[in-house]
């Protein structure tokens, strides 16, 4: 265990200096620069700018102080807004998008092993079709669609309440989560749903259930250890890309629902070049994403004694 | 009829199968006895029907399938109208059934001591350090060497004999009267399907269990059972002691089988087989199933219901070549003799 802890601590730092890397180049072949959206100006002051960011220095040479100052974990100052450290953007802004993106997986999660085993277990009648069609719908459907949807429904809600029940837009209170959460989320959970229905199929097949049944147990144990316990193995291994999902499919979400998150900033970041914003934010999305994966693997092992147990 | 109930018990059993393309028969009207502490293999080659028998008798028939006639009882207690919770009585209780592939037959994801453990706290109503210790020692019961580790292990842990040791030791742990073994060694190498058959046989002598084995290997049959049905098309076409079989097969299939063993064998040539493939059961034929491919085949064969005929008080054979009008007419040679001019 300690041995497969290790290899994944190594490949993901290769991971994070491979994505870092790739974004600093890709930035820097990407035309214009953050100081072109200034109007006019004047070739020496430009020069002088670029000295002060040290953009006139070989691109090479700026690569090595980038990954310089990212392995002691400075992300550098913002291009274009005042006196704003990435860091501090990072710090502020994270954990709203972090809760943000918790909450909606753990919605997709539970909602897919439960309408997934629903359908699995009313296999072609109306529960299954029900939840399959809105599968499709919940697939097909873009997120900021979804979200708009959602908006209208939250207005109509309130208007025929009489009270704001939940607030259209806007952060502070679990009622302003919510909604984002669910619109956030719901791609996710079909996809997962979709997955389990299979898995939970599938396992209804296996040898061993017929063995389960062989035994006499009661259904309830057989549907939790036996049949639920297997079925949920794929299931585990898409959470990585899950939380992947959940967190780039975040910032159309924040935006309209107005949440402060990072994801504005990393949107408005690439619209206006600012270099350092982008490779931050990018390196640190790269890095928590990477982790995430990794705590998967490590959950799957506690799942699947195949992984865990050496023979 | 006598007052004395048999222990396993298989009236005229039908059992039919929905699928897309119509009903299909996989059993058609099988009788069976089975007493307790008996061994009776069931042979035939895939798709006979052996292993629906089976799992009809532990109320396990797949998606589609019922009894859609007949009767099987237990101790005179009837199975096959059971409910679900009644038959969760049985399964694993009065009745073990170890299946034919032990790999797949374990869930990969439960320790081999909990699996045989949950039996015990299920229908034994034990506690689960009670069960596991039990569990520890029917593990140890069957031979596998360092029980107590070996119950704490996964079964991809496990090698194959050791597995269905250990499906041996789960089906038995609630000491049920009977055993149904559904080609139990199969997936095995010979050398461990001997150490397995050994085991079973003591395992009879010291706890007076029944075992009904489904086999496709004769020689296996030879070693253990005591009595021998042999199935084809859905239907028991012969039914002996195992010496009788083996001496004085009274159906062409079975006298095929056995012709077709390499160990009986004569001379280089390659190996006789049955020619021909088994009928269609979505529509079994009307007269004799084996009609096709019989050497000895008569045409009142392809139509006429088949007659069961008692040869002895303990062999019986379904076929109209072993009919007394039809043996008394002399139209037809005694059977080994077709056997050896068709050659």
């Amino acid at each position: 265990m300690t041995g497969f802890l290790l290899r994944r601590l190594l490949s993901s730092l290769i991971t994070i200096w491979f994505i870092a890397t790739a974004t600093f180049f890709v930035m820097h072949a990407v035309p214009g620069d953050p100081l072109s959206n200034e109007k006019a100006v004047n070739p020496e002051i430009r020069r002088h700018l670029e000295a002060r960011y040290g953009l006139d220095q070989p691109v090479l040479t700026q690569y090595g102080i980038f990954l310089r100052n990212m392995a002691t974990g400075d992300f550098g100052i913002s291009f274009t807004q005042q006196n704003r450290r990435v860091n501090d953007i990072i710090r502020e802004h994270f954990p709203v998008s972090a809760l943000l993106g918790v909450v909606a997986l753990v919605i997709a999660t539970l909602g897919a092993l439960l309408f997934g085993a629903l359908s699995a277990q009313f296999r072609d009648r109306w529960p299954d079709r029900t939840i399959m069609l809105s599968v499709i719908f919940a697939i097909s459907v873009p997120s900021f669609v979804l979200a708009a949807l959602a908006q209208w429904g939250i207005l109509s809600l309130n208007k025929a309440a009489g009270f704001t029940v939940l607030p259209v837009a806007g952060w502070g209170s679990w009622r302003h989560l919510i909604v984002p959460a669910v619109v956030l989320g719901l791609g996710t959970m079909a996809y997962m749903t979709r997955l389990m229905r299979s898995s939970m199929l599938e396992v209804a097949q296996a040898d061993y259930l017929r063995t389960a049944r062989a035994k006499g147990l009661g259904s309830l144990r057989i549907f939790v250890f036996h049949h639920m316990r297997n079925a949920l193995l794929p299931v585990v291994t898409v959470l990585g890309p899950a939380i992947a999902a959940v967190t780039t499919g975040g910032f159309v979400v924040e935006l309209i629902f107005s949440i402060p998150g990072l994801g504005r900033y990393f949107v408005q970041a690439v619209q206006q070049l600012d270099y350092t914003v982008i490779m931050g934010t990018t390196v640190f999305y790269g890095a928590f994403l990477v982790l995430m994966v990794m705590l998967v693997d490590i959950l799957y092992g506690l799942i699947d004694p195949r992984i865990r147990v050496g023979k | 009829m006598s007052l004395h109930e048999p222990l396993l018990s298989i009236e005229a059993l039908h059992v039919h199968i929905r699928t897309a393309a119509g009903i299909v028969q996989p059993v058609r009207g099988i009788d069976l006895q089975l007493e307790a502490g008996e061994t009776l293999a069931i042979v035939g080659e895939s798709g006979c029907g052996k292993s629906m028998t089976a799992l009809a008798v532990m109320g396990l028939l797949p998606v589609g399938g019922s009894v859609a006639a007949g009767a099987v009882r237990l101790s005179g207690y009837r199975l096959d109208n059971l409910t679900e919770s009644g038959w969760r009585e049985v399964r694993g209780r009065r009745i073990g059934m170890v299946f034919q592939n032990p790999m797949s037959a374990f869930n990969p994801t439960m320790r081999i001591g909990e699996q045989i453990a949950e039996s015990l706290v299920h229908h034994r109503h034990l506690d689960w350090d009670h069960a596991h210790r039990r569990a520890v020692a029917l593990l140890d019961r069957m031979r596998i060497p360092d029980a107590a580790t070996r119950a704490q292990q996964y079964p991809f842990q496990f090698s194959g004999g050791m597995l269905q040791r250990a499906m041996i030791a789960m089906a038995l742990a609630c000491g049920p009267e009977l055993l149904i073994a559904d080609e139990p060694t199969t997936a095995l190498d010979v050398s461990v399907q001997v150490g397995l058959l050994e085991l079973l046989r003591e395992l009879q002598t010291e706890t007076g269990l029944a075992i009904l084995l489904i086999t496709h290997d004769l020689a296996i049959v030879a070693e253990i059972a005591q009595r021998v049905a042999v199935m084809y098309a859905g239907q028991i076409v012969e039914q002996a002691p195992v010496d009788a079989l083996f001496a004085q097969p009274a159906h062409p299939y079975t006298a095929g089988l056995l012709q077709s063993l390499p160990e009986r064998h004569e001379g280089a040539g390659p190996l006789s087989a049955i020619a021909g493939t088994p009928p269609d059961l979505l529509q079994p034929p009307a007269g004799c199933a084996f009609y096709d491919r019989c050497p000895a085949a008569l045409r009142l064969c392809a139509t006429a219901a088949v007659p069961r005929v008692e040869i002895s008080a303990t062999q019986r054979a379904l076929c109209w070549l072993r009919h007394p009008a039809v043996v008394g007419s002399g139209a037809v040679p005694p059977l080994a003799e077709q056997q050896g001019s068709e050659s």
